[in-house]
């Protein structure tokens, strides 16, 4: 890969995030435009494939190997998994918040002696309307769907499942059929998310939004930001199918889908936390 | 294959934890027994993840990796979160 092609994919990179903050900008501030959010949400995934199938074609037609010029002495993965360990702190700050927050205002627990002064307090001094745990419109666990989210458990558990397989096919160079188990993942976690959409859906139907007392903010919170890693875990799982499909992984030791693996797994972990936490508690 | 193996004990545990946490009320289990009883079986799951689908059993030295990705970021972030539980 020519230098120019790394300048240039930073640039394109550079208007990608500005779309998706925008977009999200649009979507997230009171009275936002949400046809120009999703809009500008849209663009960011084109402008996302676009930049990264760009680099993907400019690594295959190379001859060199991915690594050329690379020199290191770290462990194999060291850079995904120091990535991955951000990701813990981030998701341990999310879902452990959250869950304080349920221990301190939820009356199931036996906690709120201690935390809901600590709370209404805190929103008092804010000027802050403080609704408690189901907030007015009693937005509680038990208006979830169980059944349908362990079915949704259990496509990500499968998605997991087809994706080592993945990377066992990626390891002895079979590029096409590590490509085709790519794809069947990247079609499991769509499922998921459109579910999960559906689900959301159901729920403002309802009348159950964000806004619906702090079960309804900390739900939202937690499972939209797992269903974001899972969007971009559906990308980067295409784009990885269409570089195997390109023949990227046609010869033995292609260490990328394993990486991208990695990142596949540590989402299912998050949502099998979330899964205990959030549904069945 | 021990990944078909994973994927049935993952699935197994799953029925479980779904079981205990709809019926939990009708037998009576107060929400902390609960509580105990879903999480292990959580971090059971998780575990199998890490170690076999994560490949972190065939890694060199597993016990670091797991240490330095999950146990130290949990250790510093965990007590901040869980703060407001300490404050009357």
């Amino acid at each position: 890969m020519s230098d120019d092609h790394v300048s240039l994919g930073a640039f394109f990179m550079g208007i990608s995030l500005f779309l998706l903050g925008g977009g999200i900008k649009e979507l997230v501030v009171k009275d936002g435009n949400t046809t120009l959010g999703f809009g500008l949400l849209g663009l960011w995934i084109v402008s996302f494939v676009v930049f990264a199938f760009m680099q993907i074609r400019a690594r295959v037609s190379s001859d060199k190997p991915d690594n050329e010029g690379v020199t290191s002495n770290l462990p194999k993965n060291t850079w995904m998994w120091l990535f991955l360990s951000s990701e813990v702190v981030f998701f341990t700050m999310l879902i452990g918040l959250s869950f304080a927050l349920r221990l301190t205002v939820d009356p199931k627990f036996g906690l709120t002696g201690i935390g809901a002064g600590w709370l209404g307090h805190v929103h008092d001094s804010l000027n802050l309307k403080y609704d408690g745990w189901v907030g007015n419109d009693n937005f509680a666990p038990e208006d979830l769907d169980i059944i349908l989210t362990t079915v949704n458990t259990f496509l990500l558990i499968i998605s997991s499942y087809t994706m080592v397989i993945a990377v066992e096919h990626a390891h002895k160079g079979e590029g096409r059929k590590a490509s085709i188990f790519l794809l069947i993942t990247a079609g499991i976690g769509a499922t998921f998310l459109g579910i999960q959409i559906s689900e959301y859906i159901a729920l403002f139907n309802e009348g159950f939004d964000p806004s619906a007392g702090l079960f309804g903010a900390t739900f939202f919170l937690q499972t939209g930001f797992h269903g974001a890693h899972v969007l971009v875990g559906i990308l980067l799982l295409i784009l990885m199918a269409i570089k195997g499909f390109m023949g990227g992984f046609d010869k033995p030791g292609n260490n990328d889908v394993e990486i991208v693996g990695l990142y596949w797994h540590f989402v299912d972990l998050v949502w099998v936390v979330l899964f205990t936490l959030v549904y069945l508690l | 294959m021990v990944y078909t193996k994973v994927l049935a004990a993952l699935a197994v545990a799953t029925i479980i934890e779904v079981i205990v946490g709809t019926n939990a009320g009708a037998w009576g289990m107060g929400e902390w027994t609960k509580f105990i009883i879903l999480f292990a079986i959580a971090i059971f799951k998780a575990s199998l993840i890490i170690a076999f689908f994560m490949h972190v059993k065939y890694e060199p030295k597993p016990l670091y990796l797991v240490l330095l990705v999950f146990g130290a970021p949990m250790a510093i972030t965990l007590p901040i979160a869980l703060f407001p539980i300490f404050f009357a």
